[in-house]
Parts: C-alpha cells; structure tokens; sequence
C-alpha cells in the first residue's frame, strides 16, 4: 500500500472471511530502504531553542487574539515598523 | 537602506497592512520595491488587502453569529434548515464535519448546546481563499496573518529561496516569543496555527481530559489543517497529538500549563 512514507509492505490474516489481523511487514522509502518514519513528538526544553530560532521573526504566531488585545500584541509591533 | 549582498536582488522592503474583521486583526505583508505612497509597488499591496478584506467581510455577513440576521444565526435559531442552506454553508458543514470524523471528535462543528458553530474552521477558510486569490491576482511573495494563524507564499526577499520566519507566543507571557518557525522557501510547510485553552469564542470542547496542552501550534502545508488540527490537539491532549503526527505531515508544539513542552521533530532543533 501506498503512504506518504512511501509504499509499505503489509501483511493481512483473514479468519472466516474476514480480515483479522494486519501488519506492517517493512517500511521503505522510494529506494527500497527501510527507514524510520516516527514523526512523534518529544519533550522540548525551552533552554534548547530560544535564542536562535526566535530572531529576527517577520510574523508572529498565537492563540487568537481580540481587536483590542492587538493594539499590545507583538504583531502589532512588526506590522507598525512596517507600515 | 542596507546593500543586500546579492546585486541581482532588486532592493525592497516588507510592507504591511492590517485590518479589523472576525473580531481579530488581519495584516498582509509583501515585500515592496518601491516602498513610497504613490508607487506602483506601495499600491500593489493596497490593491491585495483590499481583495483580501472583501472577502473576509463577505465571509464574515455570511458565518457569524454575532450578527443577528447572518445566515448563521438564522440556523441556530432553526428558522433555516441546512437542506436549504446556501451552498458555501452545507459545503464547509461538510468539511467541519469531514475534520470531526477524521479527528475522532476532538474538533467538531457543534457546540454541546447543539448549535452549528463553524466558528473554528471559518478563519482557516478565510484564509485560505485569501491565499487563492492573492495567488490569482499574480501576487507571488506574501505573508497572510489572520489573528495568529498564518500562510504564506515565496519569500520575503524576492526571487530568493528565504523563507518566512514566523515566531511562535510564549503563552505565559505574550510580549516573549518561544520559539520560530520557517515557512515557505524549502519548507514544504506553508502554514502555522496556534489555538489555546482560553482562547476567544471557545469553540474548543474538550474531550475527556483535563486541559492538559494550554496552547497548541501546528504547522502544515495548509491552514485549514493547521487550524483544525491546532484546536482538535488542544480540545485532545496528548492522544490527538500522537494522532496528528502519525496520520498528517505536520510539526506539532504542545505547551503544558507547567511550561513543559512536547514537540515533534519540526520544532526540535536541528
């Protein structure tokens, strides 16, 4: 079958007709290759991304804000040096 | 004006316009090449925030609850049947609906009180639209924020393979940015969402955990998944994130109440 790790070799065991039990037998990638495909998330420490990925930011992302919550936002600061 | 370093880069500038709709602000920010009122560039851009604005207002007459005589309200108030509801409306009831089966509820359509509110797929559709249009009306460089949700497209520097930097809000003190984000450029992610716990409107219902993530950011190919996806992790803790970064291709940054973190390999550090 095909995802969008690319195709994956599954095996299905079918009991009185119907498909009981499925198993992944080898992830591969367009290669061939096995690989590992685990996008899960992980613990993050704050000291470990702060300083350099933070810099420098053209927009800003947050939980939705009021009109008025705005006018003190950190958008409103970018999009004001930018008018 | 400071001298790029690449002498084929036309110089130019990131302007900005905002506007008030959906109870939030809107902006949209291109890179300008003559940034003075009055210039072809400068004037470009006012063009596109008009077009964008148009069509968040129309949205807006036609899905918000907070006016009376929208087609929203007539809904809720029963005095207008979905079977004869426009079809914008029945078509995005049939894509919040898609979002809350591929969610497995953790986002939905209804509030507990029964009431249809497409209050939490509405912006990401805005959106959206605004993104297809601005790409129509040749626009190829810009950045799209609708109240903390973003799209992007090209660059912030044209013609170059930069991409946008987005900052994502510390929630625990909202003047500090936690972490970025890039966008475009070779990202296949073009959009960012965040939705929190105590976020406005609170079209987020929880579904049997005890509000573990106090804020949420997705980033995405597209908003409407970023959005939905932001809400549905917040609405589900840690089962629907697991979910989110099996099935779609996302990066996920869940902040816990504590300031403790949960990030997939997107928002690790390389």
């Amino acid at each position: 079958m095909q995802t969008r790790f690319g195709p994956v070799q599954v095996q299905i065991t079918v009991t009185n007709g119907k498909i009981s039990d499925v198993t992944a037998l080898q992830l591969t990638n367009t290669d061939g290759k096995s690989i590992q495909i685990s996008n899960r998330a992980a613990p993050l420490l704050r000291s470990k991304v702060l300083a350099a990925q933070s810099a420098n930011v053209q927009t800003v992302s947050g939980a939705t804000i009021t009109s008025d919550a705005y006018l003190t936002s950190l958008q409103a600061a970018i999009d004001a040096a930018n008018l | 004006m400071q001298q790029t370093s690449n002498p084929q880069t036309e110089t130019s500038t990131l302007k900005a316009r905002t506007f008030q709709c959906m109870g939030t602000v809107i902006g949209l920010t291109m890179p300008v090449s003559s940034p003075a009122e009055g210039q072809p560039g400068f004037e470009e851009l006012g063009a596109a925030t008009a077009v964008v604005e148009r069509l968040f207002r129309d949205l807006d007459e036609t899905f918000s609850l907070y006016r009376p005589d929208s087609e929203a309200s007539r809904l809720a108030r029963g005095d207008l049947r979905l079977p004869r509801a426009s079809a914008q409306m029945r078509e995005r009831y049939a894509e919040a609906h898609e979002w809350r089966l591929r969610t497995e509820g953790a986002f939905t359509p209804e509030r507990p009180d029964g009431v249809l509110d497409l209050s939490g797929i509405i912006k990401g559709h805005a959106i959206r639209e605004a993104g297809t249009s601005l790409l129509a009306l040749g626009r190829r460089d810009w950045c799209l924020n609708a109240g903390g949700d973003v799209l992007v497209s090209g660059s912030p520097r044209p013609r170059s393979a930069e991409p946008w930097k987005a900052g994502v809000i510390d929630p625990a003190d909202r003047r500090t940015l936690i972490t970025g984000y890039a966008l475009g450029g070779n990202n296949r992610h073009a959009a960012v969402a965040t939705s929190g716990s105590a976020e406005r409107g609170e079209h987020i219902w929880r579904v049997g955990n005890d509000g573990e993530f106090i804020q949420v950011t997705v980033a995405a190919a597209d908003i409407v998944t970023a959005d939905v996806l932001a809400t549905a992790i917040v609405a589900g803790g840690t089962r629907m994130l697991n979910r989110a970064a099996d099935c779609w291709d996302v990066a996920v940054l869940a902040i816990r109440a504590d300031g403790t973190m949960l990030a997939t390999p997107g928002f690790q550090p390389s």
